[in-house]
């Protein structure tokens, strides 16, 4: 990967800086960046606070779903007991798994991101704000309603991979199953924008000089994972929205007495579910990586090893879904190639393992709290490693496949591959936001009982998975021989729950929460940047990175980054700014003004967990309601986000000038908005696979498809509107007149509008329903994937218009005609090809 | 000392996986040992041990090369085997279609064009020696067929036949149970295989041709008709009466079965009568209602009338 | 397979299976044999009998503190002999009740009403 240089690199050798910054600069930075008082914290959007809320909610949703895991335990203590019937057992078990999965780990490695990333790659703040904000508040409101379900008995009680037509609703009528379903989607847009957040993120905030191989491997892990998320994702985001339908609408995408395919939820579900192991991993690896550089005082040993291992596991990662399906009676060669796939993905996880342990040899590790739950991390994934590699065989899998020995499996990755990583990070990094640091000595009685709870627990599962005991099963029968193992496995669980349990009573004795300055500081030791001394504006001045570990390397770093001899040592522009940086060799490109705090994202996350909620008890006009206001908060924190700024350029210290305004591929808007079309892309993309597979499977219940001559129509509006939404953008360039410009985008729209509607109408003229038949579900789904983008792009033509109208679109470049140029284009180029590949599918003969 | 079910084949394909497994226990285990040797020579060993660990070459050699070679090989067994036990080297000699229900299975025998010649519920019988093609297909939500001793586990998915071959070396009595999460009372929906001689097996199969005789007994005579006017009837089949409901499991030879309830109850007069008095108690959620209205002598002469049915 | 099987015993001792079921036999159960007797003819169908954990309903009397009471099922004075009868065959004292004759070994009969008679109310709290 080469990168023409932009920046002339000798301007680094002016750093230090001979003159440190000034006292009134620091004031101002102060100022600028001030703590919130009172209802401000609600309006805060600085990483500090919002990675911290986010880090306390993921935890508290540990703990709830932790005590679901005890009432289980209890009941499976001794056989055929009745302390909870089997709806009951069954909800606690399906939440217990979401929870877990979904508002406990992924959310957890994000807010470790959200609070670390900034400060560990010298970026004063990450480059959306107030999306980190509202990636938080849709997660807080919505996870808490979710949870509440099971207060009230109405929790979904089909199993965390919910699938049909168990969760169809014949056999799961009523509202549980909706709450899975909205709630979950809707919680995975929270991910999903914490993804695009750290793709930007990384790719552009990093302090000048931090070429990529200079990265901390946390970087590199949230990097892949981000990528990972927004590929991902999207297919279990379909995958809801389609299994609603047929819930609300009865569209029979997995009927296959109509032409659907409970298969097809499998593979939606697994092409994300497997990968969601890894995305919760790699960030774990990670943290244990950098964990255990500084307990033994080394830099990784194979750095460049790790980050392809990482690569690579991202990489595999998604071609190992259908190992989950083994069973089901897929064909051989697919079972080949799987199996094959399932083995591959655990060699790089070896090569990270062996990385582990070569960079404990290269120094004397020290065995405190971190570093014990470190190793003890290596032992338990190991374990849990090797086990998933027996489960990659086929016929093995096929005898462990849904029994207690993939519980135990599961348990042992997750805990050895996020939750151990995690309490080590906890105990490592609390320093960096805490008054004082956690007490090494009761770490130490954690990691012991932890330890030993996760083997009393889980390592007798893999015996009474052996023995014949299947998962998901409320009770069991006595003389089946699993009576002890089952008995050990609960006095574990609540040796693990006495572990957590000391570790709360650490966290409340010595854990105060401290955003800027004032706090403990580098008990451990650490080599990298948020070790830097630092107050709510990140660090006083961003240094050049020459390393890896800047702060073993460069002594006098910290003293001189605190004096404000490196870059930007003040307000440039007297808003909240930092570097923006080029994508490889991190250059100084731009400087990157950022917002500040804003009552919006809380109520655009308020009103859109409004949206889902209510539409979940069918409120619908209340849900709508919500919905619109939803909407006018985010184009009004939008409008207010893009403001103009007067200076062209700025002096990011030592007389080095940068632009503070960017269009086309620099701007970081306009990175967003294609991380975002990306998630739209593989959303269509997983819809296409599931027409070509019930195409596939169900081709009996196939009509034949509108021609292309009868349906021309749609096909010349929407390359016209291709056209104009690409060409606004040169139009803009050429004739430097905005009106051209944002009209071209509006009549894009327009015509986008009516290919759409030529498409619907055409498909109903060739007689084909979405309630009929799988056909018609799921090209009826496609559209309503499109409709919903339709919106989008009619909200983003709107803004367009209303920038021009107010005299807020630049020229001859403007980046909101960009962006909705972008969006717009995408949105022509998805209903063009949409359509056309559903006409290409004949019936049989 | 009973081994675990998974490593206590009584099939000549369960042995097979039983052999894969205990190969790859054996190898996980020596890799974790050599896992833990390693860690612990970096945390605590001597520093040339431990200058030597450190290295890129560790990496490359334990944490890339070592685990490419082990694993190919265990996948080429494992491709090799999945294939023989997918592909079934032996001609099933039989047809016998699975039905998972919530939570009961339906098991029809086939004639070789697919009629059914013989219909059960929840215990299949299988002459030892010979291969069974199962078709096991689902009436509702999926479930999984899984008996342990012989074999691994198939879906029964709506919309498809999966073929499983089943066989068994020995005979003997084995307990499976549905094996994917079906909701309600997945966990008590189990399943009885029955292998017999080759002999037996047809004796069996010529006992089941003909109903059993209208009781004789004055007691389950009485039972015989409260069977066909209190609802039974309504959801069960016995052959040669006027019971013909199919919602339920077939009770012509009910009162043959080893286990009622679909594997989780010994079978005999008062389980009978405990199960039709209140099956909600013992299996909740199950599609059966409480039959509590019918007076005591009723639910003598109806657990009668059942237990007779053999 | 032997060595397997040694290495396997071996992991189960060194307590990593750690479990005695592992190791009794499913068909050598060891116990009460009256208890056994019960698990074995599923009279927890209808009856809450302290000790058997499956089933366990209510259809018909609950027997915790059966050696406390005076009479079985109201009709016959409650000792050894009587209940070995009266549980093979209750139709011959209650004969409008609903529990069934139910086919068992003299032996277990006895056995069982040895079990039922050691039955004795828990202290009331």
């Amino acid at each position: 990967m080469n990168e023409k240089h932009t920046f002339d690199e000798r301007l680094y050798d002016r750093f230090p800086t001979k003159k440190p910054g000034t006292k009134a600069d620091l004031a101002e930075l102060e100022k600028i960046w001030c703590a919130p008082k009172g209802w401000q914290y609600l309006t805060a959007v600085s990483n500090n606070y919002i990675g911290f809320y986010y880090l306390v909610t993921a935890f508290v949703f540990f703990i709830l779903a932790g005590v679901l895991a005890l009432l289980m335990r209890v009941q499976l203590a001794a056989p055929a007991q009745k302390f909870m019937s089997p709806e009951v057992y069954n909800q606690v078990f399906t939440m217990h798994g979401t929870v877990m999965m979904f508002l406990f780990a992924v959310p957890a490695v994000e807010a470790v991101g959200v609070l670390l990333l900034p400060q560990m790659i010298g970026a004063r703040d990450l480059p959306f704000p107030k999306m980190s904000a509202y990636a938080f508040w849709i997660y807080l409101f919505g996870g808490t309603a979710f949870f509440a379900s099971i207060f009230i008995g109405l929790a979904p009680d089909g199993g965390w991979f919910m699938y049909p037509p168990l969760t169809g609703r014949i056999y799961s009528p009523g509202i549980s199953a909706d709450f899975w379903l909205l709630g979950i989607g809707f919680i995975e847009i929270s991910a999903i924008a914490g993804a695009i957040e750290f793709i930007v993120g990384i790719m552009r905030t990093r302090a000048p000089g931090m070429t990529l191989d200079k990265m901390p491997i946390l970087a590199w892990a949230l990097l892949v994972m981000s990528v990972m998320i927004i590929i991902g994702f999207p297919s279990v985001i379909l995958a809801t929205l389609l299994l609603e339908l047929e819930r609300a609408f009865n569209w029979p995408f997995f009927d296959a007495t109509r032409g659907g395919d409970p298969l097809l939820w499998q593979h939606l579900f697994w092409f994300f579910g497997h990968p969601e192991v890894y995305i919760i991993f790699l960030p774990g690896a990670a943290m244990l990586t950098m964990v255990i550089c500084a307990i033994s005082r080394s830099d990784v040993i194979g750095y460049p090893l790790v980050v392809l291992a990482m690569l690579a596991t991202g990489f595999i990662s998604f071609g190992v879904w259908a190992h989950h399906m083994f069973a089901t009676g897929i064909p051989d060669v697919s079972v080949g190639i799987f199996s094959a796939a399932s083995t591959a993905v655990t060699i790089p996880a070896g090569t990270l393992v062996f990385s582990w342990i070569a960079t404990l040899a290269a120094g004397r590790p020290n065995l405190n709290a971190p570093g014990l739950f470190a190793i003890g991390s290596v032992v338990v994934f190991v374990t849990g490693g090797l086990t998933g590699v027996m489960l990659a065989f086929v016929p093995f899998n096929w005898q462990a496949h849904d029994t207690y020995f993939i519980v135990a499996h599961l348990h042992y990755v997750l805990f050895g591959g996020m939750v151990f990583p995690l309490f080590a990070a906890i105990y490592f990094w609390a320093p960096a936001v805490s008054r004082y640091p956690l007490s090494d000595r009761t770490g130490k009685w954690v990691f012991w009982l932890m330890f030993a709870g996760i083997h009393v627990t889980f390592m007798p599962m893999h015996f009474a998975g052996l023995m014949g005991m299947p998962r998901r099963v409320y009770t069991y029968l006595p003389a089946q021989q699993v009576e002890t193992l089952n008995f050990l496995a609960t006095c574990g669980a609540f040796l693990l729950a006495v572990g957590v349990g000391v570790f709360i009573i650490d966290v409340i004795r010595n854990f105060r929460f401290t955003a800027g300055g004032g706090n403990a500081g580098n008990v451990y030791g650490g080599g990298t940047m948020e070790w830097l001394p630092s107050g709510l504006y990140s660090t006083r001045s961003i240094p050049v990175v020459k390393s890896r570990q800047p702060l073993w390397d460069d002594l006098e770093l910290s003293k001189n980054v605190e004096q404000g001899r490196y870059f930007l040592p003040r307000s440039a522009t007297g808003l909240r700014e930092t570097i923006m940086t080029s994508p490889i060799l991190a250059e100084p490109q731009q400087l990157l003004v950022l917002p500040g705090p804003s009552v919006w994202p809380i109520t655009a996350g308020l009103f859109t967990s409004g949206f889902f909620l209510l539409l979940t008890v069918q409120a619908n006009v209340a849900a709508l309601t919500s919905g619109v206001f939803a909407v006018a908060s985010i184009l009004i924190w939008l409008w207010e986000t893009d403001r103009p700024i007067q200076m062209k350029t700025a002096d990011i210290g030592a007389g080095i000038e940068v632009p503070t305004h960017s269009a086309g591929r620099l701007n970081h808007g306009v990175w967003a908005t294609f991380a975002m079309l990306v998630v739209f892309a593989m959303i269509f993309s997983m819809a296409v696979f599931a027409l070509l597979f019930l195409w596939t499977n169900q081709n009996k219940f196939w009509i034949n498809p509108p021609t292309f001559v009868s349906s021309s129509g749609v096909f010349v509006l929407g390359m016209v509107a291709l056209f104009l939404s690409i060409g606004a953008r040169w139009l803009l360039l050429k004739s430097e007149n905005v009106l051209i410009a944002v009209g071209c985008l509006a009549s894009a729209c327009v015509l986008i509008v009516l290919g759409q509607l030529f498409d619907f109408l055409s498909w109903r003229q060739a007689g084909l329903f979405p309630e009929a038949s799988g056909q018609g579900a799921i090209v009826y789904g496609m559209m309503a994937h499109q409709a919903s983008l339709i919106v989008l792009s009619v909200i983003a033509a709107f803004y367009a218009v209303a920038r021009a109208w107010a005299g807020l679109v630049t020229k001859p470049k403007s980046v909101v005609v960009d962006i909705c140029g972008l969006i717009l284009a995408y949105t022509a180029a998805q209903g063009l090809a949409g359509s056309a590949i559903t006409r290409m599918l004949m019936a049989a003969n | 000392m009973n081994w675990p079910l998974v490593l206590d084949p009584a099939s000549a394909d369960a042995t097979q996986i039983a052999n894969l497994s205990w190969t790859l226990l054996a190898v996980v285990g020596v890799v974790f040992l050599v896992v833990c040797a390693a860690l612990l020579v970096a945390v605590f060993g001597s520093s040339t041990w431990r200058s030597a660990l450190a290295k890129h070459g560790t990496i490359l050699v334990a944490g890339f090369a070592v685990p490419v070679v082990v694993l190919t090989a265990l996948l080429a067994y494992s491709l090799v085997l999945t294939r023989t036990l997918s592909s079934g080297a032996d001609v099933p000699s039989m047809r016998v279609q699975v039905t998972g229900e919530m939570w009961w299975w339906r098991i029809d025998y086939l004639s070789s064009d697919g009629q059914t010649i013989l219909r059960e519920a929840n215990e299949l019988h299988i002459p030892v020696g010979h291969t069974v093609a199962l078709e096991l297909v689902s009436a509702d939500v999926i479930h999984s067929f899984w008996v342990p001793q012989l074999g691994g586990k198939k879906d029964m998915i709506p919309g498809r036949r999966n073929i499983l071959h089943l066989s068994a070396d020995t005979p003997g009595i084995y307990q499976g149970q549905c094996a994917e999460f079906c909701g309600g009372p997945h966990a008590l929906m189990g399943l009885t295989v029955i292998a017999h001689s080759p002999v037996d097996f047809d004796q069996w199969l010529l006992r089941r041709q003909n109903a059993p005789q209208p009781p004789k007994d004055v007691l389950a005579q009485k039972g015989a008709e409260l069977f066909l006017t209190t609802g039974c009837a309504a959801c069960h089949v016995v052959r040669g009466t006027a019971a013909n409901g199919e919602a339920g499991p077939d009770l012509t030879f009910i009162g043959a079965r080893h286990k009622l309830g679909a594997g989780i109850l010994p079978n005999n007069r008062g389980t009978l009568a405990g199960w039709v008095a209140d099956s909600q108690a013992i299996k909740p959620g199950n599609r059966m209602p409480r039959y509590n209205m019918l007076t005591g002598e009723e639910l003598q002469a109806i657990s009668a009338y059942l237990e007779q049915l053999r | 397979m032997r060595i397997a099987k040694r290495v396997y015993l071996l992991l189960a001792t060194l307590g990593i299976a750690g479990c005695s079921d592992v190791q009794t036999s499913g068909s050598a159960r060891s116990g009460d044999t009256g208890l056994l007797a019960m698990e074995d003819l599923g009279c927890g169908v209808c009856h809450v009998i302290p000790g058997v954990s499956w089933p366990q309903s209510d259809v018909g009397p609950s027997l915790v503190g059966f050696g406390n009471r005076a009479f079985v099922a109201g009709v016959l004075p409650n000792n050894r002999d009587n209940v070995a009868s009266f549980i093979q065959n209750a139709t011959a004292y209650v004969d409008k009740g609903a529990m069934p004759p139910i086919k068992m070994t003299g032996q277990q009969a006895r056995d069982i009403a040895d079990y039922l008679r050691k039955l004795q109310t828990e202290a009331s709290p």
